[in-house]
């Protein structure tokens, strides 16, 4: 056990170059600044944070609240600026700290506007807090010259790369299923929308495209880190990487994502491919003086980061987590695609087209009344969208109505839902219990019975 | 690269058993959407525009005539024509996107048809000649402010006759308000047929699109009629305490019910494409029909409309005020709200996603 337990240490602490980790920061920080600036100017800021009357709350962090409009975009100005100093290694610690407390503030304030790709971003982030990738090619050490490395242990680089494994596998496990292999099920009803895409629109009318598609995403998903780790094809899956998420992101409406991933994967390249990489960046831009044969004579690997049994058996937690998180669903009965329950933090990424419709009736028992809600008295199109989609959302909106309409004490309001949701384009079915009184229910992890059978 | 190869060997062959096994009676029939956009702005929105220019035109010269000498057979004349505009409009409601939403205090629609009047505010305008209509005030003019002041509820015409006659800012602000009405819809008017090119041309199915906007602005348009034309009056919006029939739309003319009825029917020409002159065009139901399930729902959508319709002309007749009908059989008009509730699921949840249609107005952030 503690043999094994030393074994891991010692991998784990292998120095090996910095250079993939190096570039990851450049990359990372740059598609941040990207990203960041692109939800300025599109007007998102205003559209998701300032316009909603309501916002729906991850479990646990009701408490998280939407800052003034000019707060938010302080904000937002501040998170360029720390994406800046990630790109430029500049105050490094002190950034990427700032960037993941910010991004994150702001990925809690609305559940509707949940992204698996956002949690990846809170992750990545989270992960770049403890690597010292600041420790080459950056401002930090032009400043600081003496705390150069050559080298990180063999964790700082694993670590990344286990968090892309997860994402992509778990991506691709998810697609295992009947509607994705055997019915092209979403993508035959998505990919024909597409036919006005240029050049290759055309093809999109016929399914066997679709079933092409299906099957080569699962494959592509549960196996591109495995053609990216061994030595023989990372080069080539490389390539299929960029071919992926480009053509991705022309197919579907995923913003700057495919950017990031195809920056992300750079870290399962070959050490030397970076090496020389930052040597021509490093040769090209005279004002970096650190040559790299400064470099070569000058460092040591050092221990970085107080590196004890305490530390790695909290990476070992992390990992543990991150394969046990996504898995959470087998606790429930049914469906996920049905309930929802444990879609978050799962890497359900694009599997299923859920639509639904949702009307909500107040009764107020003294005055024996019953009111219908037009929900975009409270909610934005996107809100609404979500909302009808996901049983949790539907049960906090409930509260909210009641919460909005109780004006006295002793009012007796109840609060129903008539709603329906369709599947991949399967007819629509009654999706919670309508006799039920939601105000009457508290949102749990345990399974929600209210949340009707779909074979009903 | 051996592995690489393998791999792909494997795949075609999982596809090819997966595209011969496992589908059933596809269809590879694709759908031309240009030619529903092309459909849909030359057969119902232009025509329909125009009309609803041409009736608001026609009311605006009849009020001229009217103010300046006021006739009971005028005043007639007047309401006739108040009548088919207002009709003539509602069948460009549903179009409230592209030109309908590019007023500088707002949409075309909240500025000719926000109801119910602020009879108070227009009160005062009209004492202080005030007719400048560029501001927020939308409850002061438009098809339903010339409704509070052109007809009486107990059909008095005399009493309107004589408001005019004693009143010249009263005159003055009709036919202010009739001349803003005229050159808001002349304005669409003009406005869609050059953007008509734009529409047609931008055929894709994501945010902003404009399929995605015609679908979006189709589906607010039935909510309205549900949320606002019926449920408002009958006293079924939140916070309400009894119903209030003065509540609905067109309640001094009374005919709300006959506009109900006109705005479930573009709402269904739309679905269904039928031309303004009721030839066929090519509507969502064509585009279902071409896409997998797509038939199924048709013939549930439709089936829903029929029964809709069939409501709406048992229990909301156009000889009685539905303000009245409010008072004296609510069952029936919620009888109608019923029917209208229940075609929702299949334009809200069933239609967009078998379409593929992106409902958000902006593209998303990944997923």
């Amino acid at each position: 056990m503690f043999a094994c337990w030393e074994k891991i240490l010692n991998m784990a602490q292998k120095p090996v170059s910095i250079a993939p980790l190096v570039i990851f920061r450049v990359l990372f920080g740059a598609a941040m600044t990207l990203s960041t600036c692109r939800f300025w100017t599109l007007g998102w800021i205003h559209e998701h944070f300032i316009q909603p009357k309501f916002m729906f709350k991850y479990f646990g962090f009701g408490w998280v609240e939407v800052a003034p409009s000019w707060v938010m975009y302080l904000i937002h100005a501040i998170m360029i600026l720390s994406s800046l100093g990630i790109l430029f290694g500049f105050f490094y610690r002190f950034f990427t700290i700032l960037f993941f407390i910010l991004f994150t503030y702001i990925f809690l304030l609305d559940a509707t506007y949940y992204l698996n790709h956002y949690y990846f971003v809170c992750l990545m982030t989270f992960i770049l807090c403890f690597l010292p990738a600041n420790a080459f090619f950056a401002i930090d050490i032009y400043l600081n010259p003496q705390k150069i490395q050559k080298t990180v242990p063999f964790w700082c680089i694993f670590i990344i790369q286990f968090q892309l494994a997860v994402t992509y596998i778990y991506a691709g496990l998810v697609k295992i299923n009947y509607d994705w292999l055997f019915l092209a099920l979403p993508l035959k009803i998505w990919l024909p929308a597409q036919d006005k895409i240029p050049i290759i629109g055309f093809i999109f009318k016929y399914s066997f495209v679709a079933y092409l598609f299906s099957w080569v995403g699962m494959l592509y998903d549960l196996s591109i880190v495995l053609w990216l780790s061994l030595k023989k094809t990372k080069n080539v899956a490389y390539l299929i990487v960029i071919l992926f998420h480009i053509l991705t992101g022309i197919l579907f409406q995923i913003g700057i994502f495919p950017l990031v991933m195809i920056f992300c994967t750079t870290i399962f390249l070959d050490a030397n491919l970076h090496k020389k990489i930052l040597a021509i960046f490093i040769t090209t831009f005279y004002f970096i003086k650190l040559k790299i044969e400064d470099i070569k004579k000058n460092v040591v690997c050092r221990k970085y980061f107080a590196a004890n049994n305490f530390f790695f058996i909290s990476i070992g937690f992390y990992i543990i987590a991150q394969i046990l998180i996504p898995l959470r669903f087998l606790f429930y009965d049914e469906s996920i695609f049905w309930t929802d329950e444990g879609y978050r933090f799962s890497w359900r990424v694009m599997l299923a087209e859920k639509s639904g419709s949702v009307t909500f009736y107040i009764t107020d028992k003294q005055k024996k009344r019953t009111w219908i809600v037009d929900n975009r008295d409270f909610l934005t199109i996107h809100q609404e969208k979500q909302m009808a989609i996901q049983p949790d959302f539907i049960l906090q909106y409930a509260h909210f109505l009641y919460d909005s309409y109780k004006k006295n004490k002793n009012d007796e309001l109840e609060i129903k839902v008539e709603s329906f949701l369709s599947i991949n384009g399967r007819a629509s079915k009654l999706y919670i219990d309508s006799t039920l009184n939601l105000a009457s229910l508290e949102e749990t992890f345990s399974q929600k019975n209210w949340v009707l059978n779909s074979k009903n | 690269m051996t592995l690489q190869l393998k791999i792909a060997v494997l795949l075609v062959l999982s596809v090819f058993i997966a595209s011969c096994g496992g589908d059933s009676g596809s269809s590879d029939a694709q759908f031309d959407r240009t030619s529903m956009l092309k459909s849909t702005a030359e057969n119902i929105i232009l025509p329909n525009a125009a009309e609803a220019a041409a009736k608001a035109n026609a009311l605006n010269s009849e009020l001229k005539s009217f103010v300046a000498a006021p006739t009971g057979e005028g005043l007639t004349k007047v309401q006739n024509a108040w009548k088919s505009a207002f009709l003539a409009y509602i069948n460009i409601t549903p179009f409230n996107f592209g030109p309908g939403e590019n007023g500088l205090v707002g949409d075309l629609l909240s500025n000719v048809a926000t109801f119910p009047a602020n009879t108070g505010a227009i009160e005062e305008r009209i004492v202080k000649k005030n007719v400048n209509f560029n501001d927020f005030a939308r409850d002061t003019r438009g098809f339903l402010a010339l409704d509070y002041l052109l007809f009486d509820l107990k059909n008095d015409n005399s009493r309107i006759l004589e408001s005019f006659k004693s009143s010249p800012e009263r005159g003055a602000y009709v036919a202010a308000l009739a001349q803003h009405l005229a050159s808001n819809l002349e304005d669409f008017n003009t406005k869609w047929a050059s953007y008509q090119k734009e529409f047609v041309a931008n055929n894709g199915t994501s945010a902003g699109s404009s399929i995605s906007l015609l679908y979006n602005e189709f589906v607010r348009s039935y909510e309205a009629v549900k949320n606002f034309k019926v449920a408002l009056p009958l006293g079924k919006r939140p916070g309400q305490l009894t119903a209030a029939p003065q509540l609905v739309e067109a309640y001094y003319s009374g005919i709300s019910s006959e506009a109900v009825k006109a705005h479930v029917a573009i709402i269904e020409k739309i679905w269904k494409g039928v031309s303004k002159d009721s030839e066929k065009a090519i509507g969502f139901e064509a585009y279902l029909l071409t896409v997998e399930g797509g038939k199924a729902l048709t013939e549930q959508t439709k089936l829903q409309q029929e029964t809709l319709a069939r409501t709406i002309a048992a229990e909301l007749p156009t000889s009685e005020r539905l303000s009245l009908l409010i008072e004296t059989k609510p069952a029936s008009v919620e009888k109608v709200l019923t029917e209208l509730q229940k075609g929702i699921r299949f334009y809200k949840s069933d239609m967009s996603s078998l379409l593929g249609i992106s409902i958000t107005y902006t593209s998303g952030d990944g997923d």
